[in-house]
């Protein structure tokens, strides 16, 4: 042995540690991989051998290997020898790599169940600090459901270093194991008043991590989170509380009232930047709770947002990053006040910091109103010019947008200004948002009816001028702004000044290298021109420009059909062609392909349509028909049918008469039409419903020049738009002077600028197309949980009294035990035979009345038990009838030893006896179930108890009673375990099991019957089978490990962590081998 | 509450990893490398706080060695900054003068210190002295 322990020790001064090992690491740059192959090869040999001392240092080395990326899960078990080492400067560096590397998957975690709960209650603070630490980082939920009682003991613990990380623990035990969280509240809840300002803080913690996920259920904790807030120094527990406040105001509004004023005088006493922020941030949140805009808390805004003000503007970028955070909570509720800082957040745009630039894009477009916007976005755009990298410039553009757009345009007072900043941005390099460019084009022109002219004039020289745009291939994406150009173009074309060149402009060459949905709308719009066209010159009886067009068209679009849009193209060609040679005039024909008007339609109008009455939607219209029809004929059919007979000039200044008579004409027609699905009053905007006439139309505001020569930049605009209000301004002011003058005493509004926005009117009107939900839309969600949130599990609550199923389970096996009981026959000492009973002519034999007994263990979960290692034990008793009696009214009952007693019903006196519920007609037979409680297994128990009965038989009835005595033995105790042989030896190894051993005599059966009559009789397993010798395992329901090494000798060696249960059980099996 | 801390050097290799939530060993690697990206291309001027995916990271640079902790939305940006610091300068009391290779060399130690700061992703202690304590009382076990 000590030959060993200095070979040991040698060996180890060979053995290469951590520091060694980083060296080697960094020794071999270029072969990493491969030196560390070799390493772990070295760390495989030294966990092979006996010293604990070379296989902590190998698993330490592992440790750093495992941060390294390298997978050693498959040294769990050795990490678990080392964790269960005596010596604390081993087992840390066990528990350190398990912390590192053990997950709710690794199945040795099984094994350290019974070494944790004996490190949680070591003498030594450290060891059981280890063990804490490490269980926070792999604890699964059988240990959080083993380990929660030890863990909720700890909490009171006396020394405060095992209290704090006991109650920070509980935690992930809730997390685990959620029934848990019920029986260890209240004594969290002590923990928030501990003396100890750690412990303090730890439960506060972990009280706000709970709260924050189910804040509804810590409502009752605001008055004792009130009075540490308002009595603490100590700032991280601060933090904490007010954090947590935030997270409960949502949920009762009057806490947040009460919670103003303490958090102001924070905010103007506390130096420290952190609780600083953590109090604006719980103020804003408070005020967004409350019914926003109440009048006497504008006091706190204002504080918050000057506060707020000092950290953007301080020089730490830090400090700047949470104020513009915070900034950005406010603006939701507050817009008004944020509005003033505007200078701050644009001065924010300059800075270096990417992030910070994107925040205060996110506050601005918030903060625009009608009077901001286009000095906002003249700044935006400045930006765009010279950003670099193009995410940011995209990010700029898509906020452009946004801002302009949002809200249905509702800031925007002038669209000729908007326009033009939408074809500025379409000299912006290499954007992805081309498309985005273009809808807002489209949607521009249809909606605002009165901008068509100047928009028109504009599309038109952004067509002109398509080569600037396709230019470059890279650039391609910002050629989806041409769909919209030539889109609007065709579609408005009688605003058009010189529809010809536009046409012209249209029928490039250079066209057919656009992506072919681009070029359809060409080819469509095209044609839309040419009847612009045509119908200008013919009316001037002029057929040379109008052959000249059709010439153009005629050599041009040809051009298009070899691109994928074949279809249309050709249809168009050859309809137009033919036309033209019979030199008729075609103008009315051709116009009439593209009369009406296309609205905005609302999105979801379609379904708001609603069927009109005897409208089966489902019913067949006509017989399905019995051979494919081609089917894409019929809307053909449709199409020129109602075109062609209503062929509409698209000249607006139709007078009134011919309007009403159109109308009567067209609502006939619908009326035949069994393809029209007819508009309710209701219906908005549907395609020509009650005429276009209810669409507001504004009209323009002339006080701006309407027409800008040339190309415009959009900054012309930004000083007319400030040389109209200017005027308007003054118009108002000789108003004002009016009315003072007229109305002196009147109250003056309370307003926060020297105009309100409602002031500025806006030049142009968009029509507002109100997006209805359909009334079977369900609000949304918001709070939709994820229902994998572990969370979600721990919304319990929390004030409920506790009920006594509830408590902790206490010294329990694994679950498995429950699953399959372990049964035993319990060896009975019954009386074989009924004495003969004087007086009675029949024998009544009872005879193996009480056939088997049943011994089951089950879970603990009793009141009374939580403190003790009380089992609790279940003997299930077979009452069979063999006399020809009836027998009733049974009852059984139980002399109680110290150490065992029968459980008997609350209230029923130590000496009662149990009323077996069930009576046995003659042959029957029927299991009653009695619990037992045990206090020690070690012994084996024998209990003298009777039965009590009455026979009933045809004539009389009589009283009898049975003796019988109950003996629980040690084996009964013990349950099948499987066990690894690693773990075995490992077991074996650690010394803690005292041996004994066995002789059996005269045995001649084989090796395997005799082992396999050791497991059935006395429930062990057989580990390993080697030749003339076997292991075998079984555990005790206490935990006990109990091993035995059979050999066919028949001897058997013993060991066992308890010396006398192991020698009870060895006489049990002797006993069992004597008998055959 | 925190999720992790790293501490990582400029060539982005990991110097001390410890995380407070289980994540998977492969993807700790693409983890830790976008967590190293993320906060190596930042500038001096820059602030130290990142959005990353589904939390935030805090970082502080000490010479050549970053220390990252990713924390989630709840937590206060500003007190884990200060925690940062005060566990450095915890390990420059006990190293006296910390540097890359010390923590290297005595991984496990780092392990003790950090454990005894932060417990279970939350600040359990602040206070050097009784950080330290376990770790001087566990250098005189080995001693003696």
């Amino acid at each position: 042995m000590a030959l060993k322990i200095v070979k040991g020790s040698i060996d180890r001064m060979f053995d290469k540690n951590l520091q060694d090992l980083v060296r080697g690491i960094r020794n071999h740059k270029e072969d990493e991989a491969k030196y560390i192959s070799t390493c772990i090869d070295e760390i495989k040999q030294e966990l092979k051998q006996d010293n604990i001392a070379v296989k902590a240092n190998a698993v330490c080395k592992l440790t750093y290997l495992q941060m390294l990326g390298y997978d050693v899960s498959w040294a769990a078990f050795n990490i678990v020898e080392v964790m269960s080492s005596s010596k604390f400067t081993y087992k840390r560096i066990g528990y350190l790599a398990a912390s590192q590397c053990f997950h709710e998957g690794t199945d040795v975690i099984m094994l350290t169940t019974n070494q944790i709960r004996k490190d949680l209650s070591s003498p030594h603070q450290y060891d059981t600090g280890v063990a804490l630490t490490g269980l926070s980082c792999f604890v699964t939920p059988d240990l959080a459901r083993d380990l929660a009682n030890d863990i909720m003991t700890l909490m009171s613990h006396t020394k405060p270093y095992i209290r704090k990380k006991a109650v920070l623990i509980m935690y992930k035990v809730f997390l685990k194991y959620p029934e848990s969280l019920r029986p260890a509240f209240p004594r969290l809840k002590e923990k928030l008043e501990d003396p100890d300002p750690g412990v303090q803080s730890a439960a506060v913690n972990v009280i706000c991590e709970l709260a924050r996920r189910n804040p509804k259920n810590y409502l009752s904790l605001a008055p004792l989170f009130f009075k540490l807030m308002t009595s603490s120094t100590n700032n991280w527990v601060l933090i904490k509380i007010i954090k947590l406040f935030g997270a409960l105001t949502p949920l009762e509004p009057r806490l947040g009232k009460k919670l103003i004023e303490p958090l102001t005088n924070l905010i103007h006493s506390t130096s420290a930047m952190s609780l600083l922020y953590e109090c604006v941030n719980t103020v804003i949140a408070v005020l967004i709770s409350l019914s926003s805009g109440m009048p006497n808390h504008s006091a706190s805004i204002q504080l918050c947002v000057q506060k707020l003000r000092i950290l953007i503007e301080d020089s730490d970028q830090n400090l700047k990053y949470l104020g513009l955070l915070a900034m950005s909570k406010i603006l939701k509720t507050h817009p008004k006040s944020v509005q003033s800082h505007k200078d701050l957040i644009l001065q924010c745009l300059d800075d270096k910091d990417e992030s910070f630039r994107l925040r205060a894009l996110d506050l601005l477009y918030g903060m625009v109103s009608k009077k901001n916007l286009m000095e906002i976005v003249k700044k935006l755009m400045l930006h765009v010019d010279k950003a670099e990298g193009t995410t940011y410039r995209d990010e700029l553009l898509t906020k452009i947008i946004d801002i302009c757009s949002q809200s249905n345009y509702q800031y925007i007072t002038n669209f000729e200004w908007y326009i033009s900043i939408l074809v500025e941005l379409t000299r912006l390099e290499g954007t992805r948002h081309g498309h985005l460019i273009a809808s807002q084009m489209l949607d521009v022109a249809i909606r605002v009816k009165a901008i068509r002219g100047f928009a028109v004039a504009q599309m038109a020289t952004l067509l002109d001028n398509a080569h600037l745009l396709t230019g470059n291939t890279q650039r391609n994406g910002i050629c989806e702004v041409l769909y919209a150009a030539a889109w609007i173009c065709g579609e408005f074309s009688e605003h058009l000044e010189d529809p010809m060149q536009t046409l012209e402009a249209m029928l490039r060459p250079k066209v057919a290298t656009l992506p072919g949905h681009i070029q359809a709308v060409y080819v469509q719009n095209a044609a839309k021109l040419f009847a612009t066209v045509l119908r200008k010159h013919e009316g001037e009886t002029d057929s040379q420009a109008a052959q000249e067009t059709s010439q153009l068209l005629i050599d041009r679009l040809p051009l298009f059909v070899q691109s994928a849009n074949l279809e249309v193209q050709e249809r168009l060609v050859k309809y137009i062609q033919k036309l033209q040679q019979k030199n008729v005039e075609v103008a009315e024909e051709v116009t009439a392909l593209f009369a009406g008007e296309l609205n905005p339609v609302a999105p979801k109008a379609q379904k708001k349509v609603p069927i009109p009455e005897g409208l089966d939607l489902d019913a067949w219209i006509n017989e399905p028909p019995s051979e494919s029809e081609s089917e894409d004929e019929k809307p053909k059919a449709v199409f020129t049918k109602e075109e062609h007979k209503h062929s509409r000039s698209r000249h607006t200044e139709v007078d009134e008469k011919e309007l009403a008579r159109r109308r009567e004409v067209r609502k006939q027609e619908q009326a035949n039409n069994p393809f029209y699905i007819k508009a309710s009053p209701s219906s908005q905007k549907v395609y020509d419903a009650p005429g276009v006439e209810h669409i507001p139309v504004v009209q323009i505001d002339l006080s701006v020049p309407l027409k800008v020569p040339g190309m415009p930049t959009s900054d012309q605009y930004l000083k007319l738009e400030e040389e109209r209000q200017q005027k308007e301004k003054a118009e108002r002011k000789k108003k004002e002077k009016k009315k003072k003058r007229e109305k002196r005493g009147k109250e003056r509004k309370a307003d926060s600028g020297p105009e309100s926005e409602e002031d500025i009117r806006p030049a142009h009107q968009v029509d507002i197309v109100t997006e209805e939900m359909p009334e079977n839309a369900l609000p949304s969600d918001d709070d939709d949980k994820d229902p994998n949130d572990p969370h979600k599990a721990l919304d319990i609550d929390l004030d409920k009294p506790l009920a006594d199923s509830e408590k902790l389970p206490v010294r329990t096996h694994r679950p498995e035990v429950l699953k399959s009981p372990a049964e035993d026959r319990v060896n009975e000492s019954i009386p074989q035979e009924t004495k003969k009973r004087s007086g009675k002519e029949k024998k009544e034999k009872k005879k193996g009345k009480e056939k088997d007994r049943k011994v089951r263990w089950q879970f603990c979960m009793n009141n009374d038990c939580i403190h003790t290692s009380l089992h609790l034990i279940v003997v299930s008793v077979i009452f069979e009838n063999k006399s020809d009696s009836f027998l009733k009214s049974m009852e059984f009952n139980v002399l109680d030893s110290l150490n065992s007693k029968l459980q008997r019903p609350e209230g029923a006196g130590p000496h009662d006896s149990l009323t077996v519920p069930f009576q046995l007609p003659p042959g029957v037979s029927n299991e009653a179930r009695f619990v037992f409680s045990v206090q020690s297994i070690v012994m084996p128990q024998k209990l003298k108890g009777t039965l009590t009965f009455i026979v009933k038989s045809d004539e009389s009835s009589t009283h009898e009673k049975l003796d019988f005595k109950l003996h629980f033995t040690c084996t009964s105790y013990l349950i099948t375990t499987p066990c690894y042989s690693d773990a075995y030896a490992k077991l074996l190894e650690s010394g803690d099991l005292k041996g004994s051993s066995l002789r059996l005599e005269g045995i001649s059966m084989p090796f395997h019957h005799l082992l396999a009559r050791i497991c059935f009789h006395h429930h062990f397993s057989v580990v390993e089978r080697i030749d003339s010798c076997a292991s075998m395992y079984s555990r005790s329901i206490q935990g006990h490990h109990v091993c035995l090494l059979v050999k066919t000798t028949v001897s058997i060696d013993a060991k066992c962590d308890e010396p006398s249960l192991l020698g009870n059980v060895l006489d049990e099996i002797k006993q069992t081998f004597s008998k055959c | 509450m925190i999720k992790f801390l790293l501490m990582v050097n400029k060539q982005g290799q990991t110097r001390l990893s410890r995380y407070y939530e289980q994540v998977e060993l492969g993807k700790r690697a693409s983890l830790e490398a976008d967590v190293v990206r993320g906060c190596l291309a930042r500038r001096k001027e820059e602030c130290s706080f990142v959005e990353f995916k589904d939390y935030k990271l805090v970082y502080r640079q000490y010479a050549a060695l970053f220390i990252v902790v990713g924390i989630t939305e709840n937590e206060n940006e500003l007190s884990i900054y200060e925690l940062v610091h005060n566990f450095v300068e915890v390990l420059d009391k006990y190293f006296s003068r910390v540097s890359e290779l010390d923590i290297m060399f005595s991984l496990d130690k780092v392990h003790i210190i950090l454990d005894e700061m932060i417990l279970n992703g939350h600040i359990v202690e602040t206070n050097k002295t009784r950080i330290l304590a376990p770790l001087l009382a566990l250098d005189k076990m080995a001693e003696s």
